[in-house]
């Protein structure tokens, strides 16, 4: 799970888990050339193995897993590092996003 | 090792209580795995540095600031600086949101995989 480069920051050591964790769920398909993939079925379990304390929210499930929907669309099913990146994007933003909303509304009560 | 470098402030863990008392007896509280403190990270050093922005954008110097020190070995898998920056255009103008920081971010993971 380290980070092999020496001394990383913590912004780099995210990154590295953030890989490292595609590398655990995702798999090579029939043909070794090509890239390895996470199949959704895997995609889910990654999502209540990895993620559960921060899919608590329904909400944020609900998006999570419309996030997957729209990936349906795809024919192959597998889910690409890019995909799996904007996916895991398009949990953090929303958070990122709440995290700034409640900061300020604890500033302004003040 | 990984310390948190970063203070900070509690409310930010709002979502994600860490510290709340267990009785004897029951589950203990939701430790975050990693993926999760990873994700927290990423957004808190967002926070961090986007000052100007209120949380919300980094300005170009921002970004750059971001990326020098917090990124010492993927840096330079995000590619040219100057380059990003010219591409936001006016410096007194441009914002780089989550999103954009976040694909940033893809491609210095991308540099790690290729390790």
């Amino acid at each position: 799970m380290q980070a092999a480069m020496g001394e990383c920051t913590d912004l780099e050591w995210a990154v590295q888990v953030l890989v490292n964790n595609f590398d655990k769920y995702s798999s090579r398909c029939c043909c070794c050339k090509n890239p390895r993939r996470i199949s959704k079925k895997d995609f889910r379990k990654m999502l209540s193995r990895e993620l559960n304390h921060m899919l608590t929210d329904t909400g944020n499930r609900r998006a999570a897993d419309k996030l997957i929907c729209d990936l349906d669309e795809n024919k192959d099913g597998r889910i690409s590092f890019q995909e799996y990146w904007t996916l895991i994007g398009g949990i953090a933003s929303p958070i990122a996003q709440i995290i700034r909303q409640q900061e300020q509304s604890v500033k302004h009560t003040k | 090792m990984f310390a948190q470098g970063v203070s900070r402030p509690s409310e930010e863990l709002s979502h994600a209580p860490r510290s709340c008392p267990t009785p004897l007896g029951t589950c203990p509280p939701p430790e975050l795995t990693d993926v999760e403190r990873a994700i927290e990270t990423v957004i808190s050093q967002f926070h961090c540095y986007a000052v100007k922005g209120q949380k919300e954008y980094l300005t170009p110097n921002e970004m750059q600031e971001l990326v020098v020190q917090k990124l010492p070995h993927l840096g330079k898998c995000v590619g040219p600086l100057e380059e990003k920056i010219e591409c936001m255009g006016d410096p007194n103008e441009a914002k780089l949101e989550f999103g954009e920081y976040w694909d940033m971010m893809g491609d210095a993971a991308k540099g790690c995989r290729r390790k």
